[in-house]
């Protein structure tokens, strides 16, 4: 049995990663078959040996005329054939590009003058420490030097916004607006810090309207990234299942407030034989398992067909309402209306849990 | 000939040529050989040349070129100038490229036509850690990847690729701090092949590694600084520009063909690891010699 080399392999997978590949060679019999079945231009110059040639000739499917021509190619001459297009032979005269050296010398400027060489060797991280001599400061040229007023400001900055990121630690549930009264900031200075954590990304913006009023959307903040865990000095707690800021602060923000509502036993990606359930809990006795579906809508389908036999009733909710009709449009295609699966927007379980149950 | 060709030294564009051929056709005594396509027919994005007695210009479309390109010459018959024509059209059409040297210094001739041309030098600006994964490949899968490469292209047996692949993944999942982004260097890894057969092992074990260690360490010699790095230049940001790597100097092929065929391989499985373009050129790989790889009688 042949074996295909991982090389060979390799060619063939660039292809579907839009990878082009230009082979060149000097013997066309040398090359493997299945790389000249596989290749859609071929190109034959000059060949002198007699198999180079006749290899030519069948692979170019040159005619007896054709093939003469074959011993008479000139310099910069060859035929090409492509594979669909346009399927003949045809002769072909390529210009001349004339070369023209560049010494050692004068390649070490340009290296040493090119940003992305000097970018790319600033990523390389030797065993010998040593400074490359293209990253060397160059003479005449601005170096970026860090500003050292705007540096201070920023540590500023950062030590006023701790206080705020610890709040969002602790009442991650509470809009911004609220958050900015509670700290007694003005508007302007509360949107500063606000900003700052923004721009750092110490923190995931999520705009939500969990009332169901008319009032639009609250801003909420929560810490997903272990960048601003660090920041106060906290371990980020364990993720699994949906892994989207969204999710993340749903799934906390309804165990937190079903609880009000009648549920029990709230509990955040329960494990049930096998099967994680965004949120498991108990209402009037009835075992119900609460997924959340932020843009996941034509998979959700697989989620109810799994939590059904776990529990009595199936909500599956969602942070709008646009995403709850497209949800519905898809769930109709793939399963049959079922009593036990409802679906709804999150505030709508927030404020009449009872409704949707029964 | 030379009397024809005396303008080219005045052009500054190679394109310019197209228009006017003034080489011998030996067609004309002959009559009509091949057929006179129309010119929708062979109109492409990427211009190769002029068609005999005709003033049209065959081209290539982009997404025939996904599906790769051969040219095949005797030594002199104007191969690396039709790469060098090939990659000035890439290169006006902003595709980026990737061009490896390995004898001639061919491509470093084309700063004079593309100004932004990078062309890093294995001795001076090149630094590959062949142990490192590119970004978004797993790193077990990578390191089975190098031993495949490794054992195919020095001509290792099949046990000697499995004894690699467990030496390197013990050495790797073995270093201190396993959360570090330092990958352990080549030259790691031929100290490590050195300590271990120093101990008391199998002979079967030893006549395998010894065979992997002999070359390990003719790579570590020749290369030296260039391997000797936790982390390289990084593939994706190389893929962005037009890059032609030197490798001339390195006078055995076989570890020249090491370098392009795992700088292919990790080029393949960042490009596995990302979405499917569908057809769409993205980048171009330009391999001379290429029977080094993909020949009858090598690998």
């Amino acid at each position: 049995m042949s074996q295909e080399s991982y090389i060979i392999s390799c060619i063939r997978r660039l292809r579907e990663y839009g990878e082009g590949m230009v082979l060149a060679d000097q013997c066309i019999s040398t090359i493997k078959d299945v790389v000249k079945s596989n290749v859609y231009t071929l190109i034959g110059m000059s060949q002198i040996g007699q198999k180079d040639r006749r290899e030519m000739i069948s692979v170019l499917g040159l005619n007896s005329n054709q093939a003469q021509m074959v011993n008479f190619l000139d310099v910069g001459q060859g035929i090409i054939r492509l594979g669909g297009r346009y399927p003949f032979p045809q002769l072909i005269a390529f210009p001349f590009v004339k070369p023209e050296n560049i010494s050692e010398k004068k390649l070490d400027e340009a290296n040493a003058k090119d940003p992305r060489v000097r970018d790319l060797l600033s990523r390389v991280i030797s065993v010998n420490v040593f400074e490359h001599p293209h990253l060397k400061p160059l003479p005449g040229i601005p170096q970026y030097t860090v500003n050292k007023e705007s540096e201070s400001k920023k540590d500023k900055m950062f030590e006023k916004s701790k206080d705020m990121l610890l709040d969002i630690f602790n009442r991650f549930d509470v809009a911004s607006t609220v958050r900015a009264k509670d700290f007694g900031l003005s508007a302007s200075a509360a949107d500063k810090i606000f900003k700052f954590i923004e721009q750092e990304q110490l923190v995931d913006i999520i705009r939500l309207n969990l009332t169901g009023g008319r009032g639009g959307t609250s801003k909420f903040y929560v810490i997903t990234n272990p960048k601003g865990y660090e920041a106060i000095s906290k371990t980020p707690p364990k993720r699994s299942g949906g892994t989207g800021a969204m999710h993340f602060f749903l799934e906390r923000y309804l165990k937190k407030h079903l609880s009000e509502k009648g549920f029990s036993c709230l509990e955040i990606e329960k494990n049930i034989g096998g099967k994680r359930i965004d949120l498991f809990g108990k209402y009037n006795e009835l075992k119900i398992g609460i997924e959340i579906c932020v843009s996941t809508m034509k998979s959700e389908f697989i989620n109810f067909q799994k939590d059904q036999d776990k529990c009595e009733i199936v909500i599956i909710t969602t942070p709008d309402k646009k995403t709850k009709t497209k949800l519905d449009s898809e769930l109709i295609k793939k399963i049959e209306p079922n009593k036990k699966l409802k679906t709804c927007v999150v505030h709508e379980l927030l404020n009449h849990p009872e409704k949707i149950i029964t | 000939m030379s009397e024809n060709r005396s303008h080219i030294n005045k052009v500054s564009s190679p394109y310019r040529y197209f228009k006017r051929p003034s080489l011998h056709d030996p067609q004309n005594s002959r009559g009509q050989i091949f057929e006179k396509p129309r010119e929708y027919q062979v109109k492409g994005d990427i211009r190769l040349g002029n068609i005999r007695n005709s003033k049209m210009i065959f081209g290539i479309l982009r997404k025939e070129l996904v599906r790769h390109l051969l040219i095949c010459g005797s030594s002199g018959a104007g191969k690396s100038n039709f790469l060098r024509v090939m990659q000035i059209e890439l290169h006006r059409l902003g595709i980026p490229f990737l061009v490896f040297d390995t004898a001639k210094l061919g491509s470093r001739f084309l700063k004079r036509y593309m100004q932004d041309l990078i062309i890093l030098r294995w001795d001076k600006e090149f630094f590959f850690n062949p142990l490192q994964p590119p970004p978004g490949v797993k790193l077990k899968e990578w390191l089975m990847v190098f031993s495949e490469i490794t054992t195919e292209i020095f001509g290792l047996r099949t046990a000697s690729k499995l004894y690699l692949t467990q030496f390197v993944q013990t050495m790797m999942f073995q270093k201190n701090d396993p959360s570090s982004s330092d990958f352990p260097t080549m030259h790691d890894l031929n100290r490590g092949l050195e300590n271990r057969l120093k101990e008391r092992i199998p002979i079967n074990e030893r006549g395998y590694l010894n065979g992997i260690h002999s070359k390990i360490k003719a790579v570590c010699i020749t290369l030296e600084e260039m391997i000797n790095i936790h982390q390289g230049i990084p593939i994706d940001e190389m893929l962005k520009y037009p890059v032609c790597i030197e490798l001339v100097g390195i006078k055995s092929s076989e570890i020249q063909y090491w370098i392009i065929s795992l700088i292919m391989a990790a080029i393949a499985s960042y490009r596995e690891a990302r979405p499917m373009s569908f057809g769409s050129l993205r980048h171009v790989f330009f391999l001379d010699e290429a029977a080094h790889l993909v020949g009858k009688g090598e690998v």
